[in-house]
């Protein structure tokens, strides 16, 4: 190295501590705006894929941005139920699709979504490893659900208990994992399958127990009419085996069973515009378009992201104008060294292309160190964006 | 012996000062070393710059080695100065951040067009070796001595194989006999290569090295404030 690049280095490499703060700071300020817009984006690119490939929503009146929160990215919600009997309404309309959902389940933090074998052939899920859903009981998971907890096919995993302290709830359930689906960087990869009747179980609704013909005299404690009232001694089943399967019975009508949400993929756009009218009706239910839904959403954040500039905009202004001002102060303390360069003969052009070096060569560094870091914030900030939109 | 350097009529005052010079002619020999010596303030670094160019007088000419540096331009003047002039200063002034053999090159890295810079590397090397300070060159300023740093810049003003070299109290801050060591090493390298030395100093008990030294107010008449 030679002449004005040999300079600037070895000036820089001098006064490395303050390079290294000025460099840090002017980071910083382009780290922020950067990393900010990049997880925006992704967030919103994030958002917007999963709600494009869903045209329609149905749930129960309340909050569409609930709704498509709970239903689209598992996110927590209090949703009230739809009866069964609107999903099965649905299938008999050859022009759409309809998929339940049964959510508000977790098994080891991880949320459970009750459905059937169409939601996975709607979103494109394939088992990387076992088997899809092949009864009562059995789970697929998701693939980050299976490598957090290290569980794999063939292996178990119980439910969380809805509340820890109130006995009469539906005890955990032991379920099969029978498969684990294939990554797809979705939220899909952060639930755990079940079938709708398996969530069922999870909520109470649906149980097995032995036989109360079978059961010792010493546990029936009356007959009313046909029915027999046993004591408390009976166990219900915590998990459902080959043997067992035939005890779990539903405690009510199956049309009066609830889901959480309905995905509907209608076959044409056309049935996608009836169905929309129809289901809205009556205002004890809604119909959302998730991508409408999402637009909003999104629209409030950028709000939000605007203020978020704005204050990021004024500390950048702050940081360079704070750096402007070490800059001179560096110049004026070095006004020695600048002197000697023109007294050996150096040009005002020269000197300046020195000086104009260094501080280029910091503004490199730390618009290459905050670009560089907001990638990796960006990259780092894709796994919390799937969970904020999981 | 042939004059290197002329001055004729020469004047000069500070902007917005009252310190003036006038100088009717003033000339130094090629190869000659030349102790100015005067009270603080009367004109001896002023005198120094403009021989070296850094200075322009108000009127009068200034012409070394056959060049009118009155008649040059701010660049051609500075190109000159880089090729002709080798500048010792009180301080010293080495590049902190640079090591002993990148502060001696320092005129090549601030203009490429002054030479090829292995030559004069090799050239460096040269000088180092011959004041002892080879050993020193991947050192960074602040650790070598004063001695060490004071053949460093004596070693800078000469890589560019100058006819002039000026050096403007360069013992002032030395013990007296570092001070005695540093201006034989500046008059030693004048005579070595024939070059014609200007030494600005106070320091009086150095004077009977040099070939000639000139009391600045017996060369010319300088006047200030109220004696103006």
């Amino acid at each position: 190295m030679r002449g004005t690049p040999l300079l600037v280095v070895r000036r820089l490499a001098h006064e490395w501590p303050q390079t290294a703060i000025l460099v840090a700071c002017l980071a910083v300020s382009v780290l922020l705006p950067v990393a900010g817009r990049l997880l925006l984006d992704r967030y919103a690119e994030s958002l917007r894929s999963r709600a494009a490939a869903t045209p329609l929503v149905v749930g129960s009146a309340g909050s569409p941005i609930d709704l498509v929160l709970a239903s689209l990215y598992f996110q927590k919600a209090e949703l009230e139920p739809l009866p069964f009997a609107e999903v099965t309404a649905l299938d008999q309309n050859r022009d759409l699709l309809a998929v339940p959902l049964c959510l508000g389940f977790t098994a080891r933090g991880h949320p459970v979504v009750g459905t059937r074998l169409d939601y996975f052939e709607v979103r494109g899920l394939m088992a990387a490893s076992g088997h899809l859903l092949q009864r009562l009981g059995d789970c697929v998971l998701g693939a980050a659900v299976a490598q957090e907890l290290g569980i794999a096919a063939g292996d178990e995993l119980f439910s969380d208990p809805r509340e820890a302290y109130d006995l009469a709830t539906a005890p955990p359930l032991k379920m099969r994992v029978r498969g684990v689906l294939a990554p797809r960087g979705t939220p899909d990869d952060e639930a755990v399958f079940v079938e709708v009747r398996t969530a069922w179980i999870l909520s109470g609704l649906l149980h097995g127990h032995a036989d109360a013909i079978s059961m010792p005299a010493t546990t029936i404690i009356g007959r009313d009419g046909g029915e027999i009232v046993l004591d408390e001694g009976i166990r219900e089943y915590y998990e459902v085996r080959e043997d067992n399967l035939a005890g779990f019975h539903l405690h009510g009508e199956e049309g009066s069973m609830p889901v959480s949400a309905i995905l509907v993929f209608p076959r044409s756009e056309r049935a996608g515009t009836i169905a929309e009218a129809r289901l809205d009706e009556p205002e004890s239910r809604q119909a959302v378009r998730p991508a409408l839904v999402i637009d909003d959403l999104l629209a409030t954040v950028v709000r939000v992201k605007r203020l978020f500039d704005g204050v990021v905009a004024v500390l950048v202004v702050v940081t360079a104008l704070l750096a402007a001002l070490v800059i001179a102060l560096s110049i004026r303390a070095r006004r020695g060294e600048i002197l000697v360069m023109g007294a050996i003969g150096a040009s005002p052009w020269t000197i300046r292309r020195v000086l104009a070096g260094e501080i280029l060569a910091v503004l490199v560094a730390a618009i290459v160190l905050g670009a560089a870091g907001a990638l990796v914030i960006a990259e780092l900030g894709a796994g919390l964006i799937r969970i904020a939109a999981g | 012996m042939t004059p290197l350097a002329t001055i004729r009529d020469l004047r000069f005052r500070h902007r917005g000062g009252p310190f003036a010079m006038s100088i009717e002619r003033f000339e130094l020999a090629r190869g000659e070393t030349v102790a100015c010596v005067g009270p603080s303030g009367c004109g001896k670094t002023t005198l120094l710059e403009m021989l070296v160019g850094i200075r322009r007088p108000d009127a009068g000419s200034i012409e070394i080695d056959g060049v009118p540096l009155h008649a040059l331009g701010d660049a051609p003047l500075r190109a000159w100065r880089r090729r002709r002039v080798g500048l010792v200063f009180q301080d010293l002034r080495l590049l902190e951040s640079l090591s002993a053999l990148e502060n001696i090159l320092l005129p090549y890295h601030l203009d490429r067009t002054l030479g090829d810079l292995d030559s004069a590397t090799a050239r460096a090397c040269e000088l180092a070796r011959s004041m002892a300070i080879e050993a020193m060159l991947a050192r960074k300023p602040r650790r070598l001595s004063h001695g060490e740093r004071q053949r460093v810049a004596v070693c800078r003003a000469l890589v560019a194989d100058p006819v002039l070299i000026a050096a403007d109290e360069p013992t002032g801050s030395l013990d007296p006999d570092t001070a005695r060591i540093a201006v034989d090493l500046l008059i030693d390298a004048a005579r070595q290569g024939h070059r014609t030395l200007f030494m600005v100093t106070h320091d009086h008990s150095l004077l009977e090295r040099f070939d000639r030294v000139i009391e600045l107010r017996s060369l010319m008449s300088v006047t200030r404030g109220a004696e103006t």
